[in-house]
């Protein structure tokens, strides 16, 4: 099954410039629309960061890592969650038992379970689903943020990439060496050499494939990301600051 | 004619093996309505999806798999004491023998079904076979209990031979005919000829090395489950050691609660002595130290020099909103009171001991809900959910519904195989009177 052998010739990454977040929300909206996830459902989210004391808080908009050693692949036990060729790490839920082994594995809290029958438009949850899509969701298994593959193959990028109204994402081939936002295509390791890309929790070793730019020369405050937010919501961030 | 000391024994166990009692059928009557409550909740969690429990995007398995530890635990345990007890030949044990054999059999019965509720595709069950993966310590989980169900089942069934043998000749009972046919059936004909008793050694040496090395493995297995992940709190090199300590811990204390029941239930006073009784709390008092070393290095090292990660781990059992309360329970239930009542003399009485050993079956319970919970709530990302049920755990009644159903299946395990065996091995304990001075193990080896 292609699903399973990934994007011949294709190794994808992703940037995400922390600098330029001012948690519009806009990716988390799109991808929500793409996969015909209700609100609450968040396979991309956005977390408020602030790493010490005195360091500055900041906007951290957080997908599937899509890790080169993925600790949920390792422990899945019938091999519904895979890496692929390409990089990706998939889920399929035609496979998934369910027993959420790897999401107690997964450092990065990105996978979501179906814990009730998916809100879903019906004619959705009647098509055929795909690792590639993870379109429909199915009740008692897990999604996840799946780096929108069925839109690589048509040659467009994610959804959460060209949503983005300050161009936050950088998506790309590493084999290419190019990364793109949706308004400039720049060189991915000169962007990860000029920018000091690092990526989060290295010391666990699992390799992300998602890279971090440090949120230095920002484009806005990060006071700038709680217009609009309500007090419950600004209350979350209680702990953080 | 005179009976024989061992045909007095024998005769205790009238009921339930020749006829249950009215008490029997009521206890068991209550024992399978908490299965029934089990199965209506059971039916709302498949109908109605996973929701209906506490568990959620982070704590994503719960009091289910708390008690699946806890009863895999007893099972390990049982297993482990079983294989001791024959291969020392401790003497005094005889009696205790077939008491941790059927509740090793009942704790690898009832703890599988608890990760069974944790699946969220029932019907898919089957791919853990069809579509297995080695590399998933699930697969390795599964393996190992299946073996060690099947050699506890054979271990259970070989330690009963005699019983079955002693049954179906015996006349002090009166025995319905399709039970004493079925004894008949599952004595394979023994009759105590040497060769059939040097068989059955055999038989019996050869199962419980096995079942000893299986047991304790399969018990690390299920703690390396949890010492693989990278999550603070569980991958800890000590989880192995302390999962067997802290089972072995249980299995003893659920030994001396049967023991005390058994004792009442069938007058058994001068089989299940006092004796027993301190013998078993000083036991318990070895485990009790082993508990607290454990306990004290593992936090002792995690307080002293951690990462972010870990220091908001530990903070949850000092802090009183969160663990705290629970933290002290579990330190008083399995540490404190154990060692006020099993130090001083005074308070060493078998109804003591036993209450003790209530009171730590509790807290080594607790213990396992503060190995999976806190953890599941700790994790590196915060997590900023408006959700209250997404960040705290709360178990629903359909979680302890079913964990009341484990109980009475537990019970109904147990009360199903003592109508067709004392819960005293008779036909051992006549059979080592006979040989007086039984061979140890490693002279059959020759
Ligand atoms: S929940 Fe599904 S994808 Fe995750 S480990 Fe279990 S079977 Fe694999």
């Amino acid at each position: 099954m292609a699903a399973r052998h990934g994007i011949p010739g294709k190794k994808f990454v992703m940037v995400i410039d922390l600098a330029k977040c001012k948690n519009a929300r806009k990716c988390v909206t799109a991808c929500q629309k793409m996969h015909y996830q209700p609100e609450d459902k968040e396979w991309l989210q956005v977390k408020l960061m602030k790493d010490n004391e005195e360091g500055a808080p900041y906007w951290f908009p957080k997908t599937c890592f899509h890790c080169d050693n993925p600790p949920c692949v390792k422990v899945c036990p019938v091999d519904a969650t895979f890496k692929r060729d390409d990089g990706l790490v998939l889920i399929d839920n035609d496979r998934c038992i369910g027993c959420k082994f790897c999401m107690a594995a997964c450092p990065y809290s990105t996978r979501v379970f179906n814990w009730a029958e998916p809100e879903q438009p019906e004619e959705i949850s009647m098509c055929h689903s795909s690792p590639e899509t993870s379109v429909p969701s199915k009740v008692g298994t897990v999604d996840k943020c799946d780096f929108c593959p069925d839109m690589s193959r048509r040659g467009l990028l994610p959804d959460c990439v060209t949503s983005c109204p300050n161009g936050v994402f950088y998506f790309g081939d590493a084999n290419e060496d190019a990364v793109s936002n949706g308004t400039e295509t720049v060189r991915f390791k000169k962007l990860l050499s000029d920018r000091g890309g690092y990526r989060y929790l290295e010391e666990l070793g699992t390799e992300p494939r998602v890279y971090y730019l440090p949120p230095t020369d920002r484009m806005f405050p990060w006071e700038r990301g709680l217009d609009g937010l309500s007090e419950e919501q600004k209350a979350l961030y209680d702990d953080i600051l | 004619m005179e009976i024989s000391p061992f045909d007095k024994l024998l005769s205790k166990f009238k009921h339930p093996i020749a006829q249950p009692s009215r008490s029997w059928w009521m206890l068991f009557a209550i024992m399978l309505a908490f299965v029934a409550i089990g199965l209506v909740a059971l039916v709302d969690q498949i109908v109605h999806g996973h929701q209906v429990t506490g568990m959620r995007d982070h704590v994503v398995w719960g009091v289910f798999i708390v008690n699946f530890i806890f009863f895999l635990g007893i099972g390990y345990s049982g297993a482990i004491m079983a294989s001791v007890f024959h291969l020392t030949r401790i003497r005094w044990s005889k009696p205790l023998h077939r008491i941790v054999e059927q509740f090793a059999l009942m704790g690898l019965i009832v703890g599988p079904v608890f990760i069974f509720l944790c699946i969220g595709r029932l019907d898919r069950i089957l791919y853990i076979f069809t579509y297995a993966r080695i590399q998933s310590p699930i697969t390795w989980d599964v393996m190992a209990i299946m073996t060690n169900l099947v050699f506890i089942a054979t271990y259970l069934y070989i330690a009963h031979i005699r019983d079955f043998a002693k049954l179906r000749d015996t006349t002090v009972l009166e025995i319905s005919s399709w039970k004493k046919k079925l004894f008949e059936k599952l004595s394979l004909g023994y009759t105590g000829r040497p060769e059939q008793i040097k068989a059955l050694n055999r038989a019996q040496n050869i199962l419980a090395v096995t079942v000893l090395f299986t047991a304790i493995l399969a018990d690390s297995l299920l703690a390396w489950l949890f010492g693989m992940s990278l999550r603070p709190g569980w991958h800890s090199t000590l989880f192995a050691p302390e999962f067997i300590l802290v089972a072995l811990y249980s299995g003893v204390a659920l030994l001396i609660v049967l023991m005390w029941i058994y004792r009442q239930q069938y007058k058994l006073n001068d089989v299940i002595t006092d004796q027993h009784f301190q013998i078993m709390g000083f036991t318990l008092l070895l485990f009790c130290f082993g508990f607290a070393y454990l306990t004290l290095s593992e936090c002792i090292t995690e307080w002293y020099n951690v990462s972010e990660t870990h220091r908001r781990w530990i903070g949850k059992f000092l802090d009183f909103n969160e663990y705290g309360y629970m933290s002290l329970a579990t330190v008083a239930f399995a540490v404190g009171f154990p060692l006020i009542v099993l130090v001083i003399p005074r308070f060493r009485t078998p109804g003591s001991i036993t209450v003790i050993s209530v009171l730590i079956l509790i807290g080594l319970w607790l213990k396992r809900y503060l190995i999976i919970v806190p953890t599941l709530e700790t994790p590196f990302v915060p997590m900023q959910d408006l959700r209250p049920e997404y960040v705290h755990y709360q178990a629903t009644w359909v979680e302890w519904a079913l964990t009341l159903a484990g109980i009475g299946s537990s019970v109904l395990i147990l009360m199903l195989l003592n109508l067709f065996a004392p819960v005293i091995p008779v036909a051992d304990l006549e059979h080592d009177d006979e040989i007086v001075v039984p061979k140890p193990f490693y002279e059959t080896l020759k």
